[in-house]
C-alpha cells in the first residue's frame, strides 16, 4: 500500500483548486525530474524545451483530474509518460522477454550514455520514469491502465541492457 | 519463500526499485546472503542506476522563460486530459504574475550552519519520529513509500565507515528552505550524525573552510555542536553534520566521496 503524504495532499488540494502559488510550488519541486527525462528522450535540447513548454502549460488543468489518494509523484510521473509518448507518437508498450546477460559491469559515463540512447524509445522513457520518479510499478499500471508486468519487464530489459558485460 | 537463481535474476532489478512485496524482498535478501555473484550484480546495478541519475540529472537552464501557463479551465478536467483552453485573461495575467514572482522568489529560509546544526541536534534527537528500516536500502523503500521521489530517497550506507542506521525523517519544507528533504540519521561511538538531502540550498553565508572532492566543492560551517559540511551533487543538496571539527568533517566527506 502506497502512504500519501499529508504535504503532497495540501499541495494537491491547493493546486486543484487553481491556486497558483500551489502550482508554481508542484512546477518547483517536479521541473528538473521532467526536464531530464524531456533531454534524454528529446532529439536535442530544443526540442527538449519544446516538450518541457507543453507540459509546463498543461500543468493547471491536469493537475484538477489527480486524485489526492495517490502520491504527487506517481501523478506526476504517469503524467509525464503518457504526455511524452503521445507527443512522441511511442507504439504501446510491448511484453519482454527479459534476459539477464552473463556478464554484468558498470558502464563508463560514455557507454551509459550510449546505452541510454540505444534503448528502444517507450521501454528508455519506462527506465526514465523510474529513475527520476520512483513510483510503485503497480501504481503506474494502475494509472496507465496498462500490464505490471509488462511495466516491471521494461526496467528490467532496461536495467540489465545498462550493465550488459558480455553475451546475454 | 525459497528463490532460485532464475528467479532472483528476474526480479533482482525491481527489487532495486524498492517496489515488491515485503515477502518476496525477504525472500530475495535471504537468496543474496548465499549467492556472492548475485550480490556482485545488485551492486553492478545500483552503481549503474547512479551512474544513469548523475548522467542525466540536470537542472532546467537557468534562463528559461516560459510563458505564463494556461488558468485552470473553470469545470473539472477529466484525469490526465489535456484541457481545453477558455482562458480568462484577468486569471491568466494573475496567475502569469503570481507564478513568476513565486518561481523567483522562493528563498531558503536557514542561511547559516548554525541554522541546520540546531535542525540536525532536534531530528538526532527526536527518535519517536525516525522512520526505521533494517538496512539502507529497505530504508529507501519505506522512505519511497512515504511518498519521497528517488532523488531525495538516498541513504547512505556508511558502515564501512563505522556509522550504523538509526533512521531517517522526512522534513518539513519550512526545515529546508521551501522544498522536501530527508534527514537521515547515524549513530559512532555514542554520537549521532545526520546526512540531510534537499533540493534547496542549505546554507548562504560563507563557509570557515572549503574543499573538492571529485570535482565537487564541500563548504564546512561551524554549528554550536560541532559542523557541518554542504555540497551539490547530482541535482541536489547534501549536507553531513554532526559533533566533530569542521577539517575532521571535511575529511569524512572527502573520504566517503573518494574512497566510496
Amino acid at each position: 500500500m502506497q502512504t500519501v503524504s499529508l504535504a503532497d495532499v495540501r499541495l494537491l488540494t491547493r493546486a486543484k483548486a487553481g491556486e497558483p502559488a500551489a502550482i508554481a510550488q508542484l512546477w518547483q519541486q517536479w521541473r528538473n525530474p521532467m526536464w531530464s527525462v524531456c533531454r534524454a528522450m528529446a532529439t536535442d535540447k530544443a526540442h527538449a524545451i519544446e516538450l518541457l513548454r507543453t507540459l509546463y502549460a498543461e500543468l493547471p488543468s491536469v493537475v484538477r483530474g489527480w486524485a489526492r489518494d495517490t502520491s504527487l509523484c506517481c501523478h506526476v510521473a504517469t503524467w509525464v509518460f503518457r504526455r511524452l509518448g503521445a507527443m512522441l507518437e511511442l507504439p504501446a508498450l510491448p511484453s519482454i522477454d527479459v534476459q539477464a546477460p552473463q556478464m554484468v559491469q558498470v558502464p563508463s559515463r560514455t557507454e551509459a550514455s550510449q546505452r541510454i540512447a540505444q534503448l528502444s524509445p517507450r521501454v528508455r522513457l519506462v527506465y526514465l520514469i523510474d529513475l527520476f520518479f520512483g513510483c510503485p510499478a503497480s501504481t503506474t499500471a494502475a494509472l496507465l491502465n496498462v500490464d505490471e508486468l509488462d511495466l516491471r519487464h521494461a526496467r528490467a530489459s532496461a536495467a540489465w541492457s545498462m550493465v550488459s558485460g558480455g553475451a546475454s | 519463500m525459497t528463490m532460485d537463481r532464475t528467479r532472483v535474476l528476474d526480479l533482482l532489478p525491481c527489487y532495486l526499485c524498492g517496489d515488491l512485496p515485503d515477502h518476496i524482498n525477504a525472500s530475495i535478501e535471504a537468496y543474496l546472503d548465499t549467492d556472492l555473484d548475485m550480490k556482485g550484480r545488485l551492486d553492478t546495478l545500483k552503481s549503474s542506476r547512479d551512474l544513469c541519475v548523475e548522467l542525466l540529472q540536470t537542472d532546467i537552464p537557468a534562463h528559461f522563460d516560459f510563458e505564463a501557463p494556461p488558468a485552470p479551465a473553470p469545470a473539472p478536467a477529466a484525469p490526465n486530459v489535456p484541457a481545453t483552453r477558455p482562458v480568462g485573461l484577468v486569471l491568466g495575467i494573475a496567475a502569469a504574475a503570481l507564478l513568476f514572482v513565486s518561481m523567483r522568489s522562493v528563498s531558503p529560509t536557514i542561511d547559516s550552519g548554525t541554522e541546520v546544526g540546531e535542525l540536525h541536534t532536534e531530528v538526532s534527537s527526536n527518535d519517536a519520529l525516525l522512520l526505521t528500516a533494517d538496512s539502507p536500502m529497505a530504508l529507501m523503500g519505506v522512505l519511497r513509500d512515504h511518498g519521497v521521489s528517488p532523488q531525495l530517497a538516498m541513504v547512505p550506507d556508511m558502515s564501512a565507515m563505522g556509522f550504523t542506521l538509526v533512521g531517517a525523517r522526512i522534513l518539513a519544507p519550512d526545515t529546508t528552505g521551501g522544498g522536501p528533504g530527508v534527514a537521515v540519521v547515524y549513530e559512532r561511538d555514542g554520537e549521532r550524525f545526520v546526512c540531510q538531502i534537499q533540493l534547496q540550498p542549505p546554507t548562504h553565508g560563507a563557509p570557515i573552510a572549503t574543499d573538492t572532492a571529485k570535482g565537487v566543492v564541500l563548504r564546512a560551517y561551524r554549528t554550536h555542536s560541532g559542523a557541518i559540511v554542504s555540497w551539490y551533487q547530482g541535482g541536489r543538496w547534501c549536507v553531513w553534520g554532526g559533533p566533530a571539527e569542521p577539517m575532521a568533517m571535511l575529511s569524512m566527506v572527502k573520504m566517503r566521496m573518494t574512497r566510496g
